[in-house]
């Protein structure tokens, strides 16, 4: 309601409306009046020319008889509206008294001589004849008269109003007419306002201000369209941006997170006003601690490990002093499972401006597995650094970063010498040149090296070396380095030499004899005979590098294991025993003998292991014991496991088991150690009894039974060092066959062969050999084949007869396969060659063989 | 005059009625009438008649009384015989009569033969002259029984 006395239309009305209805009270009020005096005055009027007129009748019919007259006269007074009465009043000539003669219609005389102003009006006109005189009175009836009045102002009464509704009505649609432009723009800007921009505004011709003002609105909505696009398409702009910035962020903090779970890192902060601290989830996880968890100072002591607390406490006071960041590795007892890991802990202080510390801010990461690793390495590092062979480590740039002590002491030069300097440094004029572009284009294709080199140390001194070089390749099979094992082989090279010397000196001797043989008959059994004696020598000759390198692996081995033993022992005597009881000493010595010991478990089985013993010592005991998680570590390292809890009931029951552990454990490992020095002697032994029962002499040898696979295994181990290093050997001989024969003899037919086998495929990429046995109907065939060249036909001819040789120049001698037929023409048996591209067989077939139950 | 006329009146009265009427008794004046219903009536009636007493006739037509004018020479007979009145006193009459509507206004007429000549063409019209007027037609004179 209020609303629509403020709106437009009702108030161009409104003015209208005023002034119209002010004029028609004003008409209402006024005409009426006016019409009322002019109607009594017409009255008046007219009673005075009706009472002349009855009073002229009077006279008439007096005076001339006229009585027709005056009926017409009397019936024209009657017959007016308002009339009321009339009457003829005559005055007493005598008495001056009025007199009424007769009045019409007929009233008393009182009535008519005092008439009643309100009900009455009248007017008077004398007349006169010759006898009678008087007064005519005519009279109307004042309530006629007014009923009259009131029905001639009637119609203003009933009319006025009508106009005025109709005039009030017809303004009011006109206000509205005027008005409804007006509405409509202000409800179009509304509609603008409430950003319905699709509001049609009526583009109008009219010339008028509402006609612009409406043109106006319409250019304006249009401009606002524009704006509002425009508006959004920035908007949407910058959302789209907003979003993808979002989306970017959110992805890099995820991946922060998941970096720093990867990388098991977390972050915290430590407030010196109140020694509350605050951790990230990852610190959590790897303190062990819950979410609720009271994180102060007491809660952060008990965290780090107890062997570390004092030196953090200097440290942080270090810290703290100097104003320097905190940057260390240390250990930790995690809460939950009293674990101990290894972390590494990076902080920074922040400093009020006072320059006191008021929080310190870093990251915790758990670097236990890296430790592990490390100490891995370690003993690794140990190994290469005290091993009798050489070794290098150097760049993908071939520069070298670390060398052993064994390199040092042959090369003469000092660690700072070589750090920096390529392996160049040693080689020099007499180096083989075709060995170097032989080792740089294996090493360039990534591949590893095998080869023999001459080198030169710092005062001088040449030395040979059997070079192994392997490229290093990261997780990504990126080239990140070489390592190469470098063996001394100046002696077996010397033997070589003296041995070529030898040959040469043989082959002179073999064109005298040649002559000789010429000259004379092929009868000389001594001859040939001290000619198979050299093939011997010659072999041995060249199996000696093989030897010198079978013999230097257990002798490493011995090395090192004495020094690990001396090392050991040492602890051993300076920390365990001291501080163990004699019963305690004994029983350690008995638990140690019991248990077989591996010096490196891997890694996830320790752990599972180490996880059951905790979990049954805690089941068991309690976790009261703080130690406990070292001591099962120990226990685990000892072999004392869950399986076992009867010796761990007893171990963990004594004050002090880790004492005990460590006594029993390094027994263990001296005991290890001892084992393989043990293999290794034995090893070394085993090659020079080879060796030795290779050069004996067949004279004193009687036929014997000779087991075929123990035979060929032997010439093989001989031959060990060419065949374990590039040769892809296959063994598939019976175990169970023997025959009866020379077993020198025989040593010598296989040495013959597998040496043949070995030098064709010298320059081949796949080496493969393979000796096995085939029985069959009384006989066995021995089969040698290799992977090398196709022997032609022409060649095989004339493979066994003696001085025929392929190897002209290269220390081919022409006499071993001429033994090998001698032996076994000897043994009764036959011998067959065939080649194709695939494979070249030797076939020595056996009669009668002999088969072991 | 007057008396011959009375008797001329007589005369033709008896001879229009076919019967014998006895002569007028009201001194002075012959009563006439043309279609009234009656050829005599008592002059108690007559009188009657003529102060207007009746609006009709008996035969429905309507009253028609015809007098002589006040300044006649019989209106003062008239008004004598008939209205026991002096003239002005029979206007006065008639005045308040018409004045109240309650009777038609008679007829004037200045001399006898008019109102014998009005009569004479007025049917339901009585009239009254002098006993000496001439011509009366012997039909319209009303006898006047006592």
């Amino acid at each position: 309601m209020a609303g629509f006395f403020q709106k437009i239309s009702f108030r161009i009305w409104l003015p209208f409306a005023l002034t119209l209805s002010l004029m028609m009270l004003v008409v209402a009020f006024y005409y009426p009046r006016e019409q009322e005096k002019l109607f009594r005055a017409n009255k008046e009027r007219e009673l005075k020319e009706l009472a002349k007129t009855v009073a002229l009748g009077v006279e008439l019919s007096l005076r001339a008889d006229d009585f027709q007259g005056l009926k017409k006269t009397i019936d024209f007074v009657s017959g007016t509206s308002d009339f009321e009465f009339v009457a003829i009043i005559v005055e007493d000539s005598v008495t001056a008294k009025e007199n009424v003669f007769i009045s019409y219609p007929e009233k008393p005389q009182d009535e008519i001589l005092n008439l009643n102003p309100d009900l009455y009006v009248y007017q008077k006109y004398p007349f006169r004849t010759a006898d009678f005189v008087g007064n005519i009175l005519i009279s109307a009836s004042k309530e006629k008269i007014n009923e009259l009045v009131f029905n001639l102002n009637k119609p203003v009464y009933i009319i006025l109003p009508i106009i005025l509704v109709v005039s009030l009505l017809l303004f009011f649609i006109l206000a509205r007419r005027i008005s409804r432009p007006i509405l409509q723009l202000t409800k179009t800007a509304k509609e603008l306002e409430a950003e319905n921009y699709a509001v049609v505004i009526p583009v109008t011709q009219q010339k008028d201000e509402l006609g612009e003002l409406s043109n106006a609105f319409a250019s304006l909505r249009d401009s606002l369209v524009d704006q509002k696009e425009r508006n959004m398409q920035l908007t949407l702009g910058l959302e789209d941006e907003i979003k993808l910035r979002t989306e970017d962020l959110q992805s890099t903090q995820q991946k922060l997170i998941e970096a720093q779970k990867v990388a098991r890192i977390g972050h915290y902060e430590y407030f010196f006003s109140d020694g509350h601290w605050e951790s990230s989830d990852v610190l959590d996880d790897i303190f062990g601690i819950e979410k609720n968890f009271k994180k102060d100072l007491n809660s952060w002591n008990g965290i780090v490990a107890p062997d570390y607390q004092v030196e953090m406490m200097s440290y942080f006071i270090d810290l703290v002093t100097n104003k320097k960041k905190f940057s260390r590795d240390y250990k930790i007892k995690r809460i939950n499972d009293g674990e101990f890991r290894w972390v590494y802990g990076l902080g920074e202080f922040k400093y009020s401006e006072s320059g006191i510390p008021y929080s310190l801010s870093g990251t915790i990461q758990d670097i236990t597995d890296r430790k592990l690793i490390e100490e891995e390495v370690k003993r690794l590092s140990l190994v290469a650094r005290h091993t009798s062979n050489c070794v290098i480590i150097a760049d993908g740039q071939k520069k070298i970063q670390w060398v052993n002590d064994s390199l040092i002491q042959l090369t003469g030069y000092s660690f700072n010498e070589i750090v920096g300097q390529t392996p160049r440094m040693f080689q020099f004029e007499k180096t083989d040149p075709k060995t170097l572009a032989y080792i740089s284009e294996r090493l360039d294709d990534n591949l590893s090296v095998n080869t023999e080199i001459l080198n030169r140390g710092k005062t001088g001194n040449e030395y040979w070396l059997e070079l192994n070089i392997v490229p290093i390749t990261d997780a990504h099979g990126g080239l990140s380095g070489y390592i190469a094992v470098e063996t001394d082989i100046t002696a077996r090279k010397m033997a070589d030499e003296e041995l070529r010397k030898s040959q040469e000196a043989l082959k002179k001797i073999n064109e005298t004899l040649e002559q000789k043989v010429l000259e004379n008959t092929k009868k000389n059994l001594d001859l040939s005979k001290s000619i198979v004696e050299q093939e011997k020598l010659a072999t041995i000759g060249e199996i000696s590098a093989g030897i010198a390198h079978d013999l230097n692996t257990p002798l490493g081995a011995i090395k090192v294991g004495t020094e690990s033993v001396h090392f050991t022992f040492e602890a051993l005597l300076a920390n365990n025993i001291s501080k163990c009881s004699d019963a305690q000493l004994k029983r350690a010595i008995e638990i140690a003998k019991s248990r077989t010991v591996e010096i490196y478990v891997g890694g996830l089985q320790l752990m599972r292991e180490r996880k059951e013993t905790i979990a049954y010592l805690q089941a068991t005991y309690g976790s009261e014991r703080e130690n406990l998680a070292q001591i099962a570590e120990m226990m685990v390292k000892c072999r004392i496991l869950v399986q076992d809890t009867q010796i761990m009931d007893e171990v963990y029951k004594w004050d002090n088991p880790l004492d005990v552990l460590e006594l029993i454990n390094n027994i263990q490992i001296i005991g290890n150690l001892l084992d393989t020095i043990k293999t290794s002697v034995d090893k070394a032994s085993k090659v020079v009894k080879d060796v030795r029962s290779f050069i004996k002499t067949e004279t004193t040898v009687d036929r014997t039974r000779v087991n075929l696979h123990d035979n060929i295994s032997t010439v093989l181990s001989i031959f060990n060092y060419e065949l374990k290093r590039n040769i892809n050997l296959v063994f598939a001989v019976d175990q169970n066959i023997c025959i009866e024969g020379y077993d020198i003899k025989l040593f010598q037919l296989w040495s013959n062969l597998i040496k043949n086998a070995i030098e064709s495929m010298e320059d081949y990429p796949n080496k493969n050999i393979s000796v096995r046995s085939v029985l069959y109907d009384g006989k066995v065939d021995i089969l040698v084949e290799n992977t090398g060249p196709v022997i032609g036909p022409e060649i095989i001819e004339k493979i066994f007869k003696k001085f025929f040789t392929t190897k002209q120049g290269k220390n081919g001698t022409g006499l071993g396969l001429s033994i090998v037929k001698n032996v076994v023409d000897e043994h009764g048996a036959k011998i067959a060659v065939t080649s194709s591209e695939e494979v070249t067989t030797f076939k020595v077939t056996f009669n009668d063989p002999i088969l072991l139950s | 005059m007057r008396r011959i006329t009375i008797i001329i009146a007589l005369v033709f009265s008896i001879t229009a009625g076919g019967k014998l009427c006895a002569q007028v008794s009201m001194s002075g004046v012959t009563v006439i009438g043309n279609k009234i219903g009656f050829s005599s009536n008592t002059s108690k009636e007559i009188k009657q008649i003529f102060r207007g007493k009746y609006a009709n006739w008996s035969t429905n037509s309507q009253v028609i009384i015809v007098l002589p004018a006040s300044k006649s020479v019989s209106a003062e007979v008239v008004a004598t015989s008939i209205y026991g009145n002096t003239v002005s006193g029979v206007q006065k009459y008639w005045l308040s009569l018409v004045f109240q509507g309650r009777a038609n206004p008679p007829v004037f007429l200045d001399t006898d033969e008019e109102i014998i000549t009005y009569v004479k063409k007025t049917p339901g019209a009585i009239g009254v002259v002098s006993v000496g007027a001439q011509n009366i037609p012997r039909n319209m004179v009303i006898g006047i029984n006592n």
